[in-house]
């Protein structure tokens, strides 16, 4: 006994083009802040502490890199202390940060634990001179030392 | 003009996308596994003041509450007001007797390695201190 109509064709018709349009969004998204993570994150042992968590969501703005034998990297390239205060400067007077003042300008300092103190003293004066008053000193938490 | 026939509508391409679905999964997991690998990082967010030495006086003269960050001979050590100390949690513990609304001044000394000074302004965090400030010793 036969019941209704043969089926005719059991594949769906999807619409794939906001499929498509979506796969390419990501895999760009993905691409480029991939390649910017690499490049203003060097790879530093950091200092293993737990940090402030609450302020730890704010945007990355300018990365400084100071390795453990004391070369300053910002970017992808290894700048002078000259250099570093001049891109501070150009960075504190963005019409961005300027609107609130350079106290909203907190550069991310990511200095290797064995990195000698003098270096991060010199970047510090550099940045204070370009009339930054407050930074973020990048540490690691999971290896926090609080107890030593 | 050529209207469309139910049978023109029959005969709309199909196509098989199992190939895009593996190949979407493989970029997802890709993605997945590689991003995975970036350790979390935390933040210290201290002020920052340049050390003083006009007319004769020094930074530590007018701020009250000074650790200062020195290497020794025996190794780097903290100092506060006449009293050294070594270890962090004696550190954090005298910092907590101190009044918090004058703020914590932490000078470091070019001699110790940036981990020392680090963890001289968390010690200052840790003793419930809003405002740290680094001072950097010429």
């Amino acid at each position: 006994m036969k019941f209704g109509h043969a089926p005719r064709s059991r594949l769906m018709n999807l619409d794939m083009t906001p499929m498509i349009d979506i796969v390419f969004q990501l895999l760009i998204f993905f691409l480029t802040t991939a390649q910017m993570a690499q490049m203003s994150r060097a790879d530093l042992d950091l200092p293993p502490e737990r940090g402030e968590e609450e302020r730890s969501k704010e945007q990355a703005g300018l990365v400084i890199n100071v390795t453990a034998d004391g070369e300053i990297i910002v970017g992808d390239q290894t700048v002078s202390l000259g250099e570093l205060e001049a891109m501070a400067i150009k960075r504190a007077s963005n019409p961005d940060n300027a609107a609130s003042g350079t106290s909203s300008f907190r550069p991310l300092v990511r200095a290797d634990l064995n990195a000698p103190a003098e270096r991060l003293n010199g970047v510090l004066t550099a940045l204070e001179r370009a009339g930054v008053d407050a930074v973020r000193l990048a540490t690691n938490p999971q290896n926090d030392s609080g107890s030593k | 003009m050529r209207f469309k026939t139910k049978r023109d509508k029959e005969r709309a391409p199909t196509l098989n996308m199992a190939s895009m679905i593996d190949a979407t999964f493989l970029l997802l997991a890709y993605f997945i596994f590689t991003t995975g690998v970036t350790a979390r990082e935390s933040q210290l967010s201290p002020n920052i003041t340049a050390e003083k030495t006009s007319a004769g006086a020094r930074a530590g003269d007018f701020e009250p509450q000074v650790i200062e960050v020195l290497k020794r001979s025996d190794g780097p050590v903290y100092k506060l007001g006449e009293r050294y100390f070594t270890s962090r949690p004696a550190l954090t513990e005298a910092l907590r007797s101190l009044e918090k609304s004058a703020g914590l001044f932490v000078r470091v000394s070019p001699g110790p390695t940036v981990g020392f000074a680090t963890a001289a302004v968390q010690a200052g965090r840790d003793a419930g201190f809003d405002q740290v400030t680094y001072v950097p010793a010429k």
